[in-house]
This record gives C-alpha cells, sequence and structure tokens, in this order.
C-alpha cells in the first residue's frame, strides 16, 4: 500500500514534468484554460443571456473550475489502461496506479488553476477564510470518486473500445444539464431530484458550498450526498477490478 | 537438477489453472449474418464467450539455486504461467507461493514516459524495479546501468526517439542491476544488436548467478543451456517435462522437428 503511494507520487511528478515539456507557456496553461472558460462564460451568461444570480462570478467559479477538473480528468484517464499495454504487460505494475497518478496530476493542476483565481473572487466577494478550509472533505472525497470512476471507465475502455467516445459525448452535453452556469432551483421540480444521482454535480455542489453562501446544514446534506456516491464509486470500480484483472491483460 | 530439496521452496504451484475468455471475430457475409440472427437471435446478439484453458493442473516448486528454463512453442502458456507468477494473473484454480522478492520483466523495449528523456526514464523505472532500495543506491546504480548502455549523449534526449535497440540497452542494463529472490526473465535479449547482446548476455548471467532463484524464458536453446540447471517443457498448457536443459531441448527439438543448432 504505502510502496504504491510512494510509486503514485513519484508517477505524479514526472507526468507534471513530462506534461508541459516541449510547450511553450508551460505551466501558464495550467490557468489559462480555466481563465478562458471561465472569463468567456461569466460574459455569456451574466451579461448576455442576463442570468441573475447574486455573486455571480463567485458561483460560476466555484463551480467551473472544479468541473473541468472532473470532466478533464475522466476524458484523459478513460483511455489510460488501454493505452498503457506495454507498460503494464512488461512488468508488475499495479494499473491503479497509473489512473490514480493522472487523477493526481489534474487535481494539483486544478488546485493552482482555482487558488490563482480565487484570490481577486475572494476581494470581490469575501467568503469567510474558515469555510475555505472545509473545501478539504469534499475535495478528499471528490479525489477518492473521481479516481474509482476513472478506473471503471478506463476498464471498461479496454474492452469496449468505443467507451472514450460515449464518455466525450455524455461529458459534453452534461455541461448543460449541471447546474454549473445556473442554480438547481432554475430547474422544473419535477427534474430536479435528479441531481441526487448526478454524481460529479455532487462533489461540485459540495466543494460549492464552502465558498457560495455557506450554510452549516446546506453542506452537511451535500457533504452526505458525496459520502455515499463515493462509497457507490468505490465498490463498482472494486467490483470491476476484481471480474476483470485477468481478462485485463488478454486485452491490452 | 540441482535442488535443495530439504529447503523451503522459493516458489510452489499446486494445481495451478488459468481459463481465459476468447473473443471470436469471424468474417461473414451479410446474407449469413443475416441467417445467423434468424437462426438463433440469442446467440447472435449476445455470444457467449468461449472459455481456453490456458494452463492445465500446472504444479511445479523451486527452491535456492534453480535456474529454470521454461521452453515451449509460442502459445502454449509460457508467459502466463510466468505472469501469475509475478502476481500479474489470479489463478482461476489453484495456488501460487512465493517467498521472497520476485522481480518480473516481460519486455525490454519499454519507457514510462516517452516525453522525458532515457536518464529519467530509467530513474524512474528504477522506482518500479527496486522500489525498496535508498537514495544513494538507486543513484549508484542508475549511473552505473546508464554507464553500462554506452548511449552517451543519447541518454538526455528524449525516450521517444529512440531505436528499439537503444529502449533495449537502457532497460537490460538497469534491469540487471541488482539481484533478487526470484528473478523472471522473459525473451529479454529480444531487440538488442549482436554486439551489446553479448556484452548484455555476461551481464544478466551474473545477475541469473546471484539471484536466489531464476525463471528464464527463451526461444535460443544456448540461451537456456548457458542460463539453467534445470528445464521444462510447457506443451498445450501443461508440463510435459521437467528435466536438465540438455533433455528438454532435445525432447522439444525431437516434438516440434526442430533442426538441433551447432
Amino acid at each position: 500500500m504505502f510502496r504504491d503511494l510512494t510509486t503514485t507520487l513519484v508517477l505524479t511528478q514526472a507526468q507534471l514534468k513530462a506534461r508541459y515539456r516541449n510547450t511553450v507557456a508551460g505551466i501558464v496553461w495550467v490557468i489559462l484554460n480555466p481563465v478562458i472558460m471561465f472569463g468567456a462564460q461569466a460574459i455569456a451568461f451574466k451579461h448576455i443571456l442576463k442570468i441573475t444570480i447574486e455573486d455571480y462570478y463567485l458561483y460560476l467559479l466555484a463551480g467551473l473550475v472544479p468541473w473541468i477538473f472532473v470532466i478533464m480528468t475522466i476524458q484523459m484517464a478513460t483511455p489510460i489502461l488501454a493505452g498503457s499495454g506495454p507498460i503494464l504487460k512488461a512488468f508488475k505494475l499495479n494499473p491503479i496506479i497509473l489512473i490514480f497518478s493522472q487523477v493526481l496530476d489534474n487535481l494539483l493542476n486544478f488546485m493552482l488553476a482555482f487558488s490563482i483565481m480565487f484570490i481577486p473572487i475572494q476581494m470581490m466577494y469575501g467568503p469567510p477564510a474558515w469555510t475555505i478550509i472545509l473545501c478539504i472533505l469534499p475535495l478528499f472525497l471528490m479525489l477518492i470518486g473521481i479516481s474509482s470512476l476513472c478506473t471503471s471507465l478506463s476498464l471498461t475502455q479496454v474492452f469496449y473500445r468505443d467507451t472514450n467516445y460515449v464518455v466525450n459525448f455524455i461529458t459534453g452535453v452534461m455541461f448543460f444539464v449541471t447546474p454549473i452556469f445556473f442554480t438547481p432551483e432554475m430547474v422544473a421540480t419535477k427534474y430536479a431530484w435528479l441531481f441526487n444521482f448526478h454524481l460529479p454535480y455532487l462533489y461540485i455542489d459540495a466543494f460549492r458550498a464552502c465558498f457560495y453562501h455557506f450554510d452549516w446544514n446546506y453542506f452537511i446534506l451535500a457533504l452526505g450526498k458525496c459520502f455515499l456516491g463515493t462509497i457507490f464509486l468505490v465498490l463498482n470500480a472494486k467490483w470491476s477490478w476484481h471480474r476483470n484483472k485477468n481478462e485485463l491483460y488478454l486485452r491490452l | 537438477m540441482n535442488s535443495i530439496s530439504d529447503s523451503k521452496p522459493i516458489l510452489e504451484i499446486t494445481d495451478l489453472n488459468i481459463f481465459f475468455e476468447l473473443d471470436y471475430h469471424y468474417i461473414a457475409s451479410v446474407r449469413e449474418k443475416f441467417i445467423q440472427a434468424v437462426q438463433n437471435p440469442l446467440e447472435f446478439f449476445s455470444p457467449s464467450a468461449d472459455k481456453l484453458h490456458v494452463l492445465k493442473d500446472i504444479n511445479l516448486k523451486l527452491y535456492h539455486g534453480d535456474r529454470l528454463g521454461i521452453i515451449g512453442v509460442n502459445g502454449t502458456g509460457k508467459t502466463t504461467l510466468c505472469r501469475c507468477i509475478a502476481g500479474m494473473y489470479v489463478p482461476d484454480k489453484g495456488t501460487v507461493r512465493t517467498s521472497g522478492e520476485v522481480r518480473a520483466i516481460f519486455d525490454t523495449a519499454v519507457g514510462i514516459l516517452p516525453e522525458l528523456t532515457g536518464r529519467e526514464n530509467a530513474f524512474l523505472l528504477s522506482r518500479f524495479l527496486y522500489p525498496n532500495i535508498s537514495k544513494a543506491e538507486r543513484n549508484d546504480i542508475v549511473n552505473d546501468a546508464l554507464d553500462f548502455t554506452e548511449l552517451g549523449h543519447f541518454l538526455d534526449t528524449p525516450y521517444r526517439t529512440y531505436s528499439k535497440g537503444m529502449q533495449t540497452r537502457l532497460s537490460l542494463s538497469l534491469i540487471s542491476s541488482l539481484p533478487t529472490d526470484l528473478l523472471i526473465l522473459d525473451e529479454v535479449f529480444d531487440g538488442a544488436d549482436q554486439f551489446f547482446q553479448k556484452k548484455i548476455s555476461k551481464r544478466v548471467l551474473d545477475m541469473i548467478n546471484k539471484s536466489g532463484s531464476v525463471i528464464f524464458v527463451s526461444h535460443g536453446p544456448e540461451q537456456i543451456l548457458q542460463a539453467c540447471n534445470r528445464a521444462i517443457l510447457i506443451n498445450n498448457g501443461r508440463i510435459a517435462f521437467d528435466g536438465s536443459p540438455e533433455e528438454v531441448i532435445k525432447l522439444y527439438q525431437n516434438l516440434h522437428h526442430v533442426r538441433p543448432t551447432a
């Protein structure tokens, strides 16, 4: 366990190094993507579509940046196992390490981007610092849950090579039905209950609750939903892994 | 056989069986597919996967000092057996027990992150191969292995630009750095040029001699004779014969009508 954790951290560090090698802007790309997305959506939704949500920049930032992290991670991690056949078949390496290090790599980029973008927003709206510390809890659950989801998807991709296309399609569509740039209250009540089963959104909701109009009751409820979602995702990943472990090497 | 039978085995395999599900993709015309779909729609839309019995009732013990060569034609289950011993496959039936550290290599032309340089990849690979050594020891063995490769300034160029031979030089040099309790080498010399192969063979054989026990898979009878003191012939997923390398190679050549090498 400890050995796998050390290997994951070493691989994450190497991945971060490899990711920005041969790029002109290097680490700047980490924040450029979310900044551009945030700027474009802030203008489109607040000023063109005139969506009226209190402290909209803070609401959008606390939802959009974790959404980018979740979606990018799912899209990048899904093909990892299928694409790492030579390494996995060359020597004994726990395949989960490859997925986990990709998630960690993206999480570090996300935290850096969010921290940099959050400073000016904090100056504008000033959410209390102690609620910000609470974001560690949903972040931790998000790390476990998204890693588990990526494990299941990556395993599925090995057996069904069209998984990645389906994932890209679904994540593209999901953005418009997820309360990132609008609030859940804007959705008709008969559909709002569906958000309880929207696993990526559960993490984003709990994370956003730490920054946007903090309320203890809402935060604990959101965290509880995250916890249940995480248990489901971990169990599902564990089941997929044990069911397909031997066949995995055959299909790589 | 040079087994020390009264000591505790490094490897003990009991009644090992492995099955794989196989996908078949037959080429059929639209007409044939239509007939299949009409005749048996359930089977057509959810075909049941065939089970291939890859390893059958394998029993094997290895003791300290055993250097086992595995011989067999392609597809008989040599690599599957080695992967099972390395812990990459879970047995469908039977048990595989190992004591001590197991290190297994199945491909030598593989880089972890091709964007990084050969040197960086060597350090990364050393993390996977030798996870329990200190930083100073790691620096020593990686630098020694890098010197051995004779790749010079290419070590600081991206790994993705390496030829297969260069990749093999890097991996083989690193793999042969430290002995272990049970070492599994599966056709590791494939890809190295003949000049380097001579040089690396000496280094690998030296490490084989220092390791507790070795499993060596090769299609080259000379390498088996040189490296091993025991051999098994695998035929159709079973151990067909267990004996001295000379006997096993002779049997293998007779079985498959292979002309003996000079």
